[in-house]
């Protein structure tokens, strides 16, 4: 079970890991896309020209990208979390199984909170790479490049907010449920 | 292929199996040392961003030259002859485009100053995305 812990923090750092490359690579290409677009809008006929503002759209969402930590919390605040994302050096995270072990005497509410508080980095930078992809989806939908509806990139947005907070969701439902005092 | 010689074949190879396969194990036993995911995904992206960096550099610089060059042959061009197909429009989309090229760190922090009133946080150098409560 420790093993499964550790391992479920590795895939928590490696995808911590994963989103500033990922935000950095998506970021400079629709930067660059989005310039190039407002080029080719002018120089042939039916380049992005058909598309509306699909490069202004693409230099937002590449500005998007690169200050991706700030949207994050731009939309945990608007959903009332209070997890805060930033971008910084790194640091390892550490499974200790003596926090279980205590929380275990302390009920289920308390046994599920250390539970999630130990995949709290995976949960969220999970949570995170949805955010990316749904943003993503919704810009290949402006392009016309897939078929996706942009409800649905909606609600996969707000769902990677809600699975980033899932240690926080977790007890709160199972208290709302009434299923612990 | 002889008899004997296939024979002498099939005992050398009998041989030579286990021994392989126990050296083999051996020189493996070094390569499949548990390395953690996250310091194997550290190291690919590390790459992959440098990578990208240079690859962004070059396309921004070779680009952008491209285009400033193109925008001042097009209006030579046009000057030249107006019923060619250079478009007045196309030129100075060329000179501001490929101008915005040449300069896309401005860009970046331009528009990233816009969206969220602070500088670009993700800036091509190794970081780590961190989640605190």
């Amino acid at each position: 079970m420790e093993g499964l812990f550790d391992f479920a923090q590795d895939l928590g750092a490696a995808l911590s890991w994963l989103l500033p490359f990922l935000c950095y690579v998506g970021g400079g290409c629709f930067l660059l896309s989005g310039v190039m677009g407002i080029f080719q809008r002018s120089s042939i006929s039916n380049g992005l020209l058909s598309k509306g503002v699909v490069p202004e759209m693409m230099i937002l969402v590449g500005a998007t990208f690169l200050s991706f930590p700030e949207f994050l919390n731009m939309g945990n605040r608007t959903l009332g979390f209070e997890g805060n994302a930033s971008i910084g050096a790194s640091s390892k995270v550490s499974f200790s199984s003596d926090a279980l072990l205590t929380a275990a005497q302390g009920g289920p509410l308390a046994a599920l909170t250390a539970i999630l508080n130990v995949f709290h980095v995976y949960f969220a930078a999970y949570g995170a790479l949805i955010v990316y992809f749904a943003i993503v989806r919704q810009m290949g939908r402006a392009k016309g490049a897939n078929n996706s509806s942009s409800g649905l990139n909606m609600v996969m947005g707000i769902a990677g907010f809600l699975v980033m907070n899932a240690d926080v969701l977790g007890p709160a439902l199972l208290k709302e449920l009434k299923l612990v005092q | 292929m002889t008899q004997t010689s296939r024979t002498h074949l099939k005992r050398s190879l009998l041989v030579a199996t286990p021994a392989l396969s126990a050296l083999s194990s051996l020189a493996l036993a070094s390569a499949a040392h548990a390395q953690a995911i996250d310091d194997i995904t550290r190291d690919a992206t590390q790459k992959g961003m440098n990578a990208f960096g240079m690859a962004l550099n070059a396309f921004c610089f070779i680009g952008g030259g491209l285009l400033l060059a193109m925008a001042i042959f097009g209006w030579w061009q046009h000057q030249r002859n107006p019923n060619a197909g250079s478009k007045p429009g196309m030129i100075i989309a060329g000179f501001i485009c490929g101008g915005v090229l040449l300069a896309f760190p401005f860009l970046a922090k331009t528009a990233s100053f816009t969206m969220f009133g602070t500088a670009p946080s993700v800036t091509g150098e190794q970081q780590q995305m961190k989640f605190d409560k």
